[in-house]
């Protein structure tokens, strides 16, 4: 496994249809490995079939998509073992699972047909929760813990693959304000351990409060990418949000 | 004592015993992965669309359950590719194809002379005169499904729990899919023999429904389901006995006096939604 690309995620002239809708159109990017990303723009914007394409659940209709260097093929992704995690609000919360075999679903993947879990991956497990402070948790059930708690189980699932890219769909989405932030300061941290973090938002609260080391404005294409201090200026918020900075929509009524 | 063994010195009562135990593990076992997954109407409409198979299998001269298998899960892979490639939803493509299935059964039985002691048979279910070749049908079916579990099972509790994931992480979730599709279709034509194909989703679903009201873990949960499922099988099979109610009645109403028993007892939250809802895959 060649995690030592530069470039973690490459579009190239990528779109994506959705039966006849154009979802995504014409996406250039290069995401350097190591980097903490954030990818801003309202809700349909785009923003979760980015992440999908890139998880490989949504495959492109034009263009190429390559994962640290190769295109995602099915041996790539499952040699990768990309850290996912879906929104919130698409779990089974009823599902009867405790939280530690939530996590332990994450090692399913690298251990293969026929294996069962080992000593390492009940350590890579204890470890992934300790890292999103939810170890003393372990035995509850995943439908009794708070939205925050099961987002950072989530997370702790994506950790356990081992993966040196972490994709999350709005992970902050319907969480109370401390929970948002704890999330955050989560990603930071998982930052420090030299993941490639990519993180969709439709909250731009939260680009303020929390720092990325690049923006992906999108709406349907790139808006603008880079820098939060070259990208998060009024003109490019203002034609990816399609709103005014002082909040008025531009549907010409002006009132 | 007397009781309980005096039934047994009939080798009816005996194969009867012993399918309805070998049923009562599988469907239990695949019942659990149904209401996970919200497939309780996908078992329904296997369990009815069988019916051709039957027909089929009655004309041909052949073994009516080896017919009935082969059919059947043709029948689900075809649920199975309706809902995927013409954008149907699954609930439709159910309906369009058990209910079609079920009109070519009834057609094929019409032209044909059927006794109607063997449409009661496949209707009701005839575990008191399950023969030897049905039985190891029956044991061969379920232990091949029990190993098939057991040697994919952290496969099938990521697909069932989360598809997506699931994919991410390279399992080939179409395979999976269809590979329980299939294994729900064995199940419902093998039992279909014990509780016959009106009553096979109360095997399918019930004991499992009951099992969920007690357990936060899959583990915990299949065993409770498959231990509900022995007990309605065993008692409802006394019972048919002793008091001549119809053997696949008698059972599917044990289970739901357990199912019964659980919702009143459970300390935990009845999630009807999940029992009774319709599939979301």
């Amino acid at each position: 496994m060649n995690h030592n690309h530069p470039y973690a995620v490459e579009f190239e002239s990528f779109f994506c249809n959705y039966g006849q809708r154009e979802i995504l159109r014409d996406i250039n990017l290069q995401i350097p490995h190591g980097s903490c990303v954030g990818i801003i723009g309202p809700n349909g914007a785009g923003k979760s079939t980015l992440i999908k394409s890139i998880a490989g659940l949504v495959p492109g209709s034009k263009g190429s998509l390559k994962i640290f260097g190769k295109a995602p093929t099915r041996e790539w992704r499952k040699a990768l073992q990309l850290g996912y995690v879906p929104q919130l609000k698409s779990m089974d919360k009823d599902f009867p699972i405790s939280v530690y075999e939530v996590v332990m679903l994450g090692r399913t993947g690298p251990l293969g047909w026929f294996k069962t879990p080992g000593k390492k991956d009940h350590h890579l497990v204890e470890q992934s929760l300790e890292k999103v402070q939810m170890l003393h948790l372990k035995d509850r059930p995943i439908g009794q813990l708070s939205g925050g708690q099961q987002q950072r189980v989530l997370i702790a699932r994506a950790l356990a693959t081992k993966s040196p890219l972490l994709l999350l769909d709005e992970p902050a989405t319907g969480l109370d304000i401390p929970s948002q932030e704890s999330i955050y300061r989560l990603i930071d941290v998982l930052h420090g351990d030299g993941k490639t973090i990519i993180t969709a938002t439709h909250d731009l609260a939260a680009i303020e409060y929390h720092h990325f080391d690049f923006i992906i404005c999108l709406n349907q294409t790139v808006i603008a990418f880079g820098p939060p201090e070259e990208v998060l200026i009024s003109q490019v918020i203002e034609e990816t949000f399609m709103v005014n900075i002082e909040g008025r929509f531009f549907n010409g009524t002006n009132n | 004592m007397e009781l309980i063994t005096e039934p047994l010195q009939y080798t009816f009562m005996q194969r009867a015993l012993i399918g309805a135990i070998a049923v009562a593990i599988l469907t239990s076992t695949i019942g659990t992965f149904v209401i996970l997954r919200r497939l309780a109407f996908i078992g329904e409409g296997l369990a009815h669309g069988s019916l051709a198979g039957l027909a089929i299998g009655h004309l041909l001269g052949w073994n009516l359950y080896i017919a009935g298998n082969i059919y059947t899960i043709g029948l689900a892979m075809l649920i199975g590719y309706l809902h995927e490639k013409a954008k149907v939803s699954l609930d439709t493509a159910i309906g369009i194809l058990f209910s079609t299935s079920m009109a070519l059964g009834v057609a094929l039985i019409s032209t044909s002379r059927f006794y109607a002691t063997n449409l009661n048979g496949y209707l009701f279910g005839s575990v008191l005169s399950i023969g030897s070749f049905d039985l190891m049908i029956i044991l061969g079916a379920t232990i091949t499904i029990l190993v098939i579990l057991g040697l994919f099972y952290k496969e099938f509790l990521y697909y069932a729990f989360d598809p997506e994931m699931a994919e991410v992480a390279g399992l080939p979730r179409t395979g999976l899919h269809y590979a329980l599709l299939a294994m729900i279709a064995v199940t419902v034509v093998v039992a279909s023999q014990t509780v016959g194909i009106i009553l096979v989703t109360a095997l399918l679903t019930i004991p499992a429904a009951s099992a969920y009201q007690w357990s936060h873990s899959l583990k915990k949960l299949m065993f409770l389901a498959v231990l509900f499922g022995l007990i309605s099988a065993i008692v409802g099979l006394y019972i048919s006995y002793y008091f001549n109610i119809a053997s696949g009645a008698s059972i599917a109403l044990t289970s739901a006096g357990i199912f019964l028993i659980s919702i009143i007892l459970s300390p935990q939250r009845v999630s009807l939604r999940r029992i009774f809802g319709r599939s979301s895959s």
